[in-house]
């Protein structure tokens, strides 16, 4: 499912199923259109990150082409259909690798790389500056952008308050430029974070921090991003929208490691330049739009280290703790036409507390009596798990089980039918990944659809996000993952130790396009020769 | 079945929008990321219409950079003074020259940089360098820790044409008791000499030290750190001669020097009695000088006509 979804959505009220529950039919009708808008507003960004001016030989700046002679002709077989040869590619290491056809620039641009391979190896002290010690500054290796976090301000100065303070709050970081050309950048900082700078160093002379009184740290690019916005995607929840964050999280018994898309709804840096204002818990400052458990291409659950936000196709790439890389798209998980359909009237429905949830976590339901205008007589809530496993809800409320309980309704006293029930709270573990299924099976006394069993069906995803691409690298020692400015994968180690140990790779993408009216190849990475068959 | 050599094609890419307003075009199988670094250094730094600019930039049209190799400072007394009078280093075409008393006497190292000889690489320049008591000389070659010494045997005379000699012309002064003078990267400039303050009421007579600054008119000059002190608050401008210490000394991939650089004759002159004097000079092209003003009338014709 899109993450634009809600934003159709959300041209509903807030009472209607239609904005705020993702399993019901209008929101899974509007994700077959938010995905087209979703994947054009990536490739837009991604448009823009092939503009970016470092990167090497990716994106725009150079093609390679293959001029078919007569008789490696693209072979008609009828109206529009051709056959297509094998490529087979030599590589300047003298390994050959297969080329496979795509049919859309997209793919052949931005698709799921093929091949990493290993460029250099190199020991980086990662820190370069920090508050706690500033008179020191660290040699920069390689010359590059400054990534600097602030963290731990308990206060931000104001201007007339604080004296002396002119109301700028700023890291202004100088030193050399990579020709040696004396240069100085400053940050604005507007709360606690992790910021970059604007210009390549490659020596600094002097920070300089003004404004709060948080730790200032300077490392080598983004060594320590404290979380990831994604570019490429918006965060959008049913009350607000913002820029897709994302973060590790970790599910409830500590087994599982995963990916926790959340938006930002105020910046902390507020509640210190405002006297008066209650300070936010963090839960009042963000709102969690999907927490996902990694699994492998073959489903199985791994565990992440450290992640990043590929430029080359808007992907999120994870490292396990295993050392090996992974791929995934980052959206959130389809609901599904329930096996059982909804009766055409519904009395009752089933409200959770949220819609998304992570593994392992137990959440809280009610039942919202949406009809009243016929006495309840009995309910029962039933509950299908992924694994297609059916249980019912007990009279505790909390256990579920194979044998059906009913609720009765309050029939004896009543006079008005919303007298007839009152809306139950009950709870659920969810201990499995996929999209469970929760039916309310309500029988009432009169109004619409009496004398038949109601049934009204409530969807909640436990989320997970299965890989589309493993890197089996082994690299059990790696702490960091990133992408350098020449958008080559670096890998690091020993970071947390300051004394990174970087590995980085060439990641290539092994995959041609074809111009039939040109008889010829279009390439995306360079090989030394390239042999054309027809199988 | 065949097999193909894939042929390159290059497409534009933003930077090259850039490069054609920075007047630098991309050049065939030049990275992406090597264009970018030559353009950020012709931003930082645009070519003027003068001498000194033509040998730093010409380089960089050509996708080369200029390498730096030494950097060399002033030793300096108890006080903070320098210890040599009136230091000076100067890189001509052929020759690397370096005085402490420039002015007074000859110069204490003379190194022929274009013949084999003992200056002939750049580890030779390096260990004269460093015997000079009134300098330091510092290495910066970025090569790798591993090939740290690789560069003492590229050939010296492709250090950068430059020397340490440097002029302010009417400097603004800011109106204070005290003005530092700075160089145009907000960086203290030092070592200044041959003060001329166009503001005489105020830069009446200048005194030994900060101390004796007692009535109006009374100034004082800190010519090591670069500091003017007056009496009453400044005003005007400044105009002075200073020595860019510390001096980095660059390698410099495409070599420039002006023609009538007086070092150059001995390769591209031969004697001849000059008519004025009688005394045998390097008066006459020979075939080798010849080309060279060949080659520049081929360029900029100086006359009419082709």
């Amino acid at each position: 499912m899109a993450l634009l979804t809600q934003r159709w959505a959300n041209n509903y009220p807030t009472w209607a199923r239609a904005r705020v529950d993702p399993s019901s039919m209008a929101q899974r009708f509007f994700s077959c259109f938010s995905e087209t808008y979703d994947s054009l507003l990536a490739e837009k960004a991604l448009l823009s990150e092939s503009f970016k001016l470092y990167s090497e030989k990716k994106g725009l700046g150079d093609f390679y082409w293959v001029y078919l002679e007569e008789e490696d002709f693209f072979r008609k077989t009828g109206d529009l259909l051709y056959t297509y040869p094998t490529l087979v590619g030599t590589l300047s290491s003298g390994s050959t690798v297969s080329i496979e056809r795509v049919d859309d620039s997209a793919l052949l641009f931005n698709g799921v790389p093929t091949r990493l391979t290993k460029l250099s190896d190199e020991t980086v002290i990662p820190l370069i500056w920090t508050s706690a010690a500033p008179d020191v500054y660290n040699e920069i290796k390689t010359p590059s952008r400054i990534g600097i976090t602030v963290s731990g301000s308990t206060h931000y100065k104001i201007a007339g308050r604080d004296k002396g303070f002119a109301g700028y709050y700023l890291i202004t970081v100088t030193g050399y430029d990579e020709n040696h050309n004396r240069i100085e950048d400053t940050v604005h900082i507007r709360d606690d974070g992790t910021f970059k700078t604007h210009r390549i160093y490659s020596e600094i002379t002097s920070v300089i921090t003004d404004g709060f009184d948080g730790v200032a740290t300077v490392f080598v690019e983004e060594s320590y991003p404290v979380y990831l916005p994604d570019k490429f995607h918006s965060g959008v929840t049913v009350e607000r929208e913002g820029p897709l964050h994302l973060r590790l999280f970790v599910d409830p018994t500590s087994t599982y490691t995963g990916l926790e898309l959340y938006t930002k709804t105020f910046r902390q840096g507020t509640t210190y330049r405002r006297d008066k204002l209650p300070d936010f818990e963090t839960d009042d400052l963000e709102e969690v739009i999907d927490q996902q458990i990694v699994l492998d291409p073959d489903g199985l659950k791994y565990s992440i280290k450290d992640f990043t936000i590929s430029p080359l196709d808007g992907r999120v790439w994870t490292l396990s703790t295993t050392g090996d890389v992974y791929i995934h798209e980052n959206t959130i998980r389809e609901f599904l036409l329930p096996a059982e359909e909804q009766s055409e009237v519904t009395a009752m429905d089933i409200v959770p507390e949220l819609y998304r949830i992570g593994l392992n976590d137990t959440l809280y339901l009610w039942t919202w009596f949406r009809q009243m205008r016929g006495p309840v007589k009995e309910v029962s809530i039933r509950r299908v798990s992924p694994s297609d496993v059916t249980t019912y809800l007990q009279s505790d409320r909390v256990t579920w089980g194979a044998t059906i309980h009913k609720f009765e309704g309050e029939l004896e006293n009543a006079t008005l039918p919303e007298d007839t029930w009152s809306n139950i709270r009950f709870s659920s573990l969810f201990d499995e990944l996929g999209e469970w299924h929760f039916y309310c099976d309500s029988v009432i006394l009169a109004g619409a659809g009496v004398g038949t069993i109601l049934t009204s069906h409530t969807g909640i995803y436990c989320g997970y996000n299965k890989a589309l691409k493993k890197y089996s690298l082994g690299l059990s020692g790696a702490e960091k993952i990133w992408f350098s400015k020449e958008n080559h994968l670096a890998i690091v180690s020993n970071i947390l130790s300051n004394s990174g140990a970087y590995s980085y790779y060439e990641v290539a993408n092994d995959v041609f396009i074809t111009d039939i009216k040109g008889q010829r190849i279009l390439l995306r990475e360079i090989y030394d020769e390239v042999e054309v068959t027809y199988g | 079945m065949g097999k193909y050599t894939p042929i390159k094609s290059a497409t534009g890419v933003s930077l090259d929008e850039v490069g054609i307003s920075l007047g630098l075009q991309r050049l065939p199988e030049e990275s992406l990321d090597a264009y970018r670094k030559r353009l950020a250094l012709q931003a930082e730094d645009r070519p003027r219409v003068d001498e000194r600019s033509f040998i730093d930039t010409i380089s960089r049209t050509v996708g080369l950079f200029e390498e730096r190799i030494f950097e060399i400072d002033l030793v300096l007394d108890g006080d903070g003074d320098p210890v040599a009078a009136a230091p000076r280093i100067e890189v001509s075409s052929c020759f690397l020259r370096v005085w402490s008393n420039y002015g007074t006497s000859d110069p204490e190292l003379v190194m022929d940089i274009y013949n084999r000889g003992k200056g002939y690489h750049l580890g030779d320049v390096y260990t004269s360098l460093n015997a000079l008591s009134f300098i330091t000389v510092t290495e910066l070659p970025e090569t790798p820790v591993e090939d740290k010494d690789s560069y003492k045997y590229k050939r010296s005379w492709f250090l950068k044409y430059g020397n340490t000699d440097a002029l302010e012309f009417q400097g603004g002064l800011r109106r204070s008791r005290m003005n530092n003078l700075y160089n145009a990267d907000g960086t203290e400039r030092k070592y200044i000499h041959n003060c001329l303050f166009d503001a005489g009421r105020i830069f009446l007579t200048e005194k030994a030290s900060y101390d004796d600054l007692a009535e109006p008119g009374d100034y004082y000059v800190d010519y090591t750190e670069g500091i003017v002190f007056t009496y009453i608050t400044a005003d005007g401008t400044v105009s002075y001669e200073y020595r860019k210490f510390p001096y980095t000394l660059k390698l410099q991939p495409v070599k420039v020097f002006p023609l009538y650089d007086k070092d150059i004759d001995h390769l591209r002159k031969d004697y001849l009695i000059k008519d004025s004097t009688g005394i045998k000079d390097r008066l006459q092209l020979n075939p080798y000088g010849a080309k060279l003003v060949n080659d520049m009338l081929r360029a900029y014709p100086l006359q009419w006509g082709e």
